[in-house]
């Protein structure tokens, strides 16, 4: 998403909504959905982690220097190896950051 | 090899104004040849080296490789950026068979190439350093010999010592030829420093400020090493340090005109 412009036109208004509403609304939604038990509380404690994983992944491909694209591309390297090879390691401390954040947030919604 | 700038134009568009930053140039630079484009800053060099490199369009006119047109970024040219562009997460050695492995060179073939370079760049024991651990001009002979490394038909160079301090630079430029008469790759280098551009290049185009015409295009034809306090250097210099002010003058000339249509 932080690659293509149109997807990030797509989704982001989408994903940031989700966002905004609030981890207790989702309660009665998934009990509905998951029935009482552990099965709501899985579900809230995974999705309160999805949104900053998401979120720092694509802030993460987007800070990426264009001069490393170009670099790439003027070695010869196709769109895998761009993806695997530079946007990839070139985002993961952004991703991994959201994975924190994702755990700690996790771990609110436990409580 | 040849590559050659045939009418290549480039304008921004700005809100409502459209900037033309070149405007039909052309020149052909041939198998094995030094040239570096020389012109006072925002004159357009970058902009002309990345559309040689296919990193952005031209608005008009095109780069051809061998009679070829070339639209797109590809191994045949090679690029040395301002910044090295090393990829940080990366060994030295890793850096340096990436382009290899994109051009699919055999495993045994790329570790001959890859201690061949590394000698000649006298690196041999860095190669599992990181980037961020090596000096200014290990990085700078990293950044060289990665971009040779795929064994491009050219070599792009913006600026290669531009993020260097003066004292270490004219060492750096007797390293750079030094590395490049090993090898003797096409090379288009982008500069600003004239004394630069007399040290290593065959061949210096003068881009004027205005429209990034032409204003001068001198072969330099002395013998290798250059002897930077001979009395022909010198010539060569002043040559070229009146040919920047006729570059930088003509900037003044359209800033002039441009006040007189912004107070009308
Ligand atoms: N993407 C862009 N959008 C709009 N204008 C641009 C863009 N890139 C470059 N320009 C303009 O084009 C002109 C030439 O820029 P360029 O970077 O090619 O200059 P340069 O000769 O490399 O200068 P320097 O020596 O300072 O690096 C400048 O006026 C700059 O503002
Ligand atoms: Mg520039």
């Amino acid at each position: 998403m932080g690659y293509s412009k149109g997807a990030m036109q797509l989704f982001d208004p989408l994903i940031d909504s989700l966002r905004q509403v609030p981890i207790m609304a989702w309660v009665p939604l998934t009990i509905v959905w998951f029935g009482l038990g552990d099965g709501p509380t899985i579900f809230l404690i995974a999705f309160s982690g999805v949104f900053p994983v998401i979120l720092n992944t694509v802030a993460g491909v987007q800070n990426i220097s264009k001069d490393y694209y170009n670099a790439a591309r003027s070695m010869g390297a196709g769109p895998w190896s761009i993806f695997s090879k530079i946007i990839v390691p070139a985002s993961l401390p952004d991703i991994l950051i959201g994975g924190r954040v994702a755990i700690g947030l996790g771990w609110m919604s436990v409580i | 090899m040849e590559l050659t700038v045939e009418g290549i134009s480039k304008n921004f568009k700005n809100e409502n104004t459209v900037q033309t930053v070149l405007k039909d140039l052309s020149f052909t630079v041939r198998e094995g040849q030094f040239a570096t484009l020389l012109g006072p800053s925002g004159c357009g060099k970058t902009t002309l080296l990345t559309i040689i490199a296919g990193f952005q369009a031209a608005s008009g006119g095109r780069v051809m490789i061998n009679g070829a047109q070339v639209t797109r970024p590809g191994p045949d040219r090679g690029f040395v950026f301002q910044n090295y562009a090393l990829f940080p997460w990366m060994t030295v050695r890793e850096n340096i068979l990436y382009p290899m492995k994109q051009r699919r060179v055999p495993a045994k073939e790329r570790e001959k190439r890859f201690k061949e370079l590394l000698a000649m760049a006298q690196l041999e024991g860095k190669e599992k350093l990181y980037p961020h651990q090596l000096s200014g001009g290990m990085k700078q002979r990293v950044a060289f010999i990665r971009a040779l490394a795929g064994r491009p038909e050219v070599l792009l160079m913006d600026e290669p010592l531009g993020a260097v301090d003066m004292q270490m630079r004219q060492s750096l430029q007797e390293d750079l030829e030094a590395l490049w008469l090993k090898d003797k790759t096409t090379v288009v280098m982008v500069t600003h420093d004239v004394d630069e551009a007399i040290y290593l290049s065959d061949r210096v185009i003068v881009m004027s400020a205005r429209e990034g015409k032409i204003v001068d295009d001198m072969p330099v034809r002395l013998p290798r090493p250059r002897d930077r306090k001979g009395m022909e250097y010198q010539k060569h210099k002043e040559h070229l340090a009146e040919a920047l002010k006729v570059a930088v003058g003509r900037q003044a000339e359209t800033a002039v005109t441009e006040g007189k249509l912004c107070l009308a």
